[in-house]
């Protein structure tokens, strides 16, 4: 066999206070491969690519590159060698316009003087986009402006705008759709025709049995195995992950049929906002899910925000049980009891500068405090019974939620508001970054809500989930509704058809 | 099972007490202020370390801590106020004149104290409302309270008979300056409301991440407002200690006021971003700074250069607070 390595990564430890991330991990991958990267939230797959890509520093092991064996003490130094990363966490300065973003630290200059030839960079830009991704998102624009799924697709624009010869993707598709997705697959197997290697961290196990060569798998910082992937199944996957069988089903009750009351908690007649969504009108009763489907931009996470209180809508009405609302502020919704799980958990949902149950307990202080004191042993009582439930790593009241994995601070960020049990409550994309586990116990916990005569409006561009909690689904496109669905009747061939 | 490895992990780490502020981080500061200790006292033979020298920098730095504390809370809101130096100023001249009056001292102190608290809120209100940055909302502010104490008093200072209020200043407490004592309460209540009570969490949230804190349902405008209104109120208080002290409402007082406190409170390691910060640093920056112009006053050192002595300190002990930091937390964390 004549199969070169483009990286060996040899008995890797990396030791942060109190966790050991990564215990002697080796990890290679060959030229031109797709390397899957798998384990639960908290595993070490971050850790170990960023040890790779220069931001980490590792405390024992070594690299060995293109058969040299070598230090990489920083991200530049990364980039010189050709490995470009797309992080998990995204990281593109929001007051910049994308274009910007998307040649920083790269930019195209003309002349002596180097300014910077903004035409060039917006030209080269919108084709990435379009090439790429098939996807129209204007490079002039101010980065803050965009969703997070847009932020992500420039981010991988990004990436690829280097001259690279390996790619580490670190969970690319969390917030993207299919349709995104699949072209993502396009130009990852386009990459691995050039000869270029790629690593490929998702939580969507799908994905990687679709696109990986190979796949490697961690648990609890320790290598378990690397695999090619046709000796490796779902299940086995799974089992190597988390070290045990897990049940993973979810029992469809099916409303119409239970004998449930039709209580209309929420009715939202005609709400339009322009620019952003048009005339959506839809009812949730006391009991139900509702899913909403569609594609990136097709304005489900405006309606959202313009139905917990966060922007405000043009036309339209919000009805909750029966009395009108009018929503200055998010304030006012939480009050009316309608609350949202927000997609975008760092800047919208979680204080990095507080630890896991401040952060848990933040929007729940008026049911555990008296005269404005806090009942610390409340606090702690709710909170390690959610580190529990969701199974929140590391399992520690006090950890620092910036030093956690994306996937638990995402479950952070969920707990965050499944501990007020409101009467609505809206997620968008909650799962986005969840291990498999921890996606059944969500649903489950979204389940029980509902059980108790909460609604929930579940939003999510992962397809199987939607089919798999919802009663009755949505599908939005460009800001309009296309189509509604009880769970009963729709598919994926059908919700896509409308979406697209 | 992972249930009782939590409760195990949550008692084992009691980090959730009154205490809680203290960390490594802490640590690099309190050495700086144990070095300069030493170093005073080597260098001053014997004059510098001795109880009642401390009394004296304890009555000295008790005003940095009692406005301090508001200014804490008014940091890790992300906000800034550059007007306290000129509130003392005001609020003594304020008392002066009411005390003029006949009116109790016990009343003179409420009254001023409600009135900045007052000026406190105004302030606040026009930062959260009309989103102004704070830094230039309180020059302004500087400018109409220092000018608005000149013009009320023509420059010169209005005397105070009251003895009970002069006594405010100047008497003890047992061997304890009455000043300190007052200080060492608002400190314990100033970290009791920040670390156990719901707007202590509220202001963290709101200079931690002001989005979040909307979208948590958190009335932020309110969270600001307090803070600049607990700071007022502190101020007034101290102004009326001040005054106690100097017999008179003196309206050219304050000068430095500011730079101590803002240098005590940074000093303390609260950061001028928001959302970090603690009363037991200020408590140590407050002394620190404290000590240097106390020790460099006994070792005869020229008042000028003191406070270029002061500067350079101030920067070194930030260094070292930088340092200790980030030793702890990782940096680079994407
Ligand atoms: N900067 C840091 N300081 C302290 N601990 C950290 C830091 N970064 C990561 N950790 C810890 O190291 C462990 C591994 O984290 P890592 O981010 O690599 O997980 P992951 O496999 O990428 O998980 P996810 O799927 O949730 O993204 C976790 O326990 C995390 O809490
Ligand atoms: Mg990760």
């Amino acid at each position: 066999m004549n199969e070169e390595k483009i990286f060996i990564m040899k008995n890797i430890t990396k030791t942060f206070p109190g966790v050991k991330a990564l215990d002697n991990v080796t990890f290679e991958v060959k030229k031109g491969e797709i390397h899957a990267l798998v384990g639960e939230n908290g595993a070490g797959k971050s850790t170990l690519i960023k040890i790779l890509s220069g931001l980490y520093k590792p405390d024992a092991g070594q690299i060995i590159y293109k058969g040299k064996e070598i230090k990489i003490n920083s991200p530049k130094q990364a980039k010189d060698l050709g490995i470009s990363t797309i992080y998990q966490e995204l990281n593109l300065c929001p007051n910049l316009t994308v274009a910007d973003n998307i040649f920083l630290g790269n930019e195209k200059s003309k002349t002596i003087f180097q300014y910077i030839d903004d035409d060039t960079q917006i030209n080269k830009s919108r084709e990435y986009f379009l090439n790429l991704l098939d996807s129209e998102i204007d490079p002039k624009i101010i980065t803050s402006n965009l969703s997070i799924a847009q932020q992500q697709i420039v981010e991988i624009a990004k990436a690829l705008s280097y001259k690279s010869e390996l790619i580490i993707m670190d969970e690319p598709t969390s917030s993207l759709s299919i349709h995104e997705t699949e072209k993502l697959f396009e130009i990852i197997n386009g990459l691995k025709n050039q000869g270029i290697s790629v690593i490929y961290i998702s939580h969507r196990l799908e994905e990687i049995f679709k696109i990986a060569d190979t796949a490697t798998i961690l648990r609890d910082g320790k290598l378990i195995g690397t695999k090619a992937i046709e000796d490796l199944d779902y299940s086995t996957v799974v089992k190597m992950m988390v070290g045990r069988e897990i049940e993973n089903k979810y029992y469809k009750t099916n409303i119409q049929e239970s004998s449930k009351k039709q209580e209309v908690l929420l009715e939202v007649k005609n709400l339009s906002k322009k620019g952003l969504f048009e005339n959506i009108s839809f009812t949730l009763n006391a009991g139900e899910i509702v899913g909403f489907s569609g594609l990136i931009g097709a304005g489900r996470t405006d309606l959202m925000k313009a139905l917990s209180g966060q922007l405000k809508f043009d036309k339209g009405k919000i009805i909750i049980k029966g009395e009108e609302k009018i929503f200055n502020s998010p304030i006012d919704a939480i009050k009316s009891g309608i609350v949202i799980t927000s997609e975008d958990r760092k800047n919208e949902s979680l204080f990095m500068n507080f630890n896991v149950r401040e952060n848990i307990t933040i929007s729940f202080l008026d049911k555990i405090s008296k005269y404005g004191y806090i009942f610390s042993s409340k606090e702690k009582k709710f909170t390690n019974e959610f580190i529990s439930r969701l199974n929140i790593k590391p399992a520690n009241l006090e950890t620092p939620v910036i030093t956690m994995s994306g996937g638990n601070q995402q479950k952070v960020a969920i707990a965050k508001w499944l501990i007020t049990e409101p009467d609505i409550l809206i997620m968008d994309e909650p799962t986005r970054g969840i291990d498999v586990g921890a996606k059944a116990e969500i649903y489950k916990l979204i389940k029980i809500l509902a059980e108790q005569g909460k609604g929930i409006i579940f939003v999510s561009s992962e397809l199987p989930e939607i089919l798999l909690v919802s009663d009755k689904i949505l599908v939005m496109n460009k800001g309009k509704l296309a189509g509604e669905f009880l769970n009963k009747d729709a598919t994926e061939e059908k919700i896509l058809e409308l979406a697209v | 099972m992972a249930l009782k490895e939590n409760l195990a992990n949550s008692k084992t780490k009691k980090k959730f007490g009154l205490f809680s502020g203290i960390r490594i981080r802490d640590m690099g500061v309190l050495f700086a202020l144990i070095i300069l200790i030493i170093f005073f006292a080597i260098l001053s033979h014997g004059r510098f370390f001795t109880i009642s020298n401390f009394l004296t920098v304890s009555r000295q730095v008790s005003l940095t801590i009692i406005v301090g504390v508001g200014m804490t809370f008014i940091m890790i809101t992300g906000n800034i106020d550059l007007a306290v130096g000129s509130y003392l100023a005001l609020s003594g001249v304020l008392v002066a004149a009411i005390l003029y009056y006949g009116v109790p001292w016990y009343l003179a102190v409420i009254i001023i104290m409600i009135f900045m608290g007052l000026i406190g809120a105004l302030v606040g209100t026009v930062v959260a409302k009309q989103k102004l940055n704070s830094l230039i909302v309180t020059l302004a502010m500087l400018g109409i309270a220092s000018g608005a104490a000149l013009a009320y008093t023509g420059g010169k200072p209005i005397f105070i008979k009251n003895q009970a209020f002069i006594s405010i200043g100047n008497g003890y407490f047992g061997p304890i300056p009455i000043p300190v004592v007052i200080a060492f309460f608002i400190l314990i209540i100033g970290q009791f409301v920040l670390r156990k009570t719901k707007f202590g969490r509220y202001a963290y949230a709101v200079g931690g991440n002001m989005e979040a804190a909307i979208t948590s349902g958190i009335n932020v405008d309110r969270i600001i407002i307090y803070a600049f209104a607990i700071t007022g109120m502190l101020s007034g208080l101290s102004g009326s200690i001040m005054a106690g002290r100097l017999f008179s409402g003196n309206p050219t007082v304050g000068q430095d006021f500011n730079l101590d406190v803002i240098a005590a409170v940074v000093i303390g390691g609260t950061s001028l971003a928001g959302g970090v910060g603690n009363m037991w640093g200020l408590l140590i920056g407050a002394f620190l700074v404290g000590i240097i112009g106390n020790g460099l006053t006994i070792l005869g050192v020229p008042y000028f250069y003191q406070i270029i002595a002061k500067g350079l300190i101030i920067y070194i002990a930030i260094l070292i607070d930088r340092q200790t930091r980030q030793a702890g937390l990782g940096k680079s964390r994407i």
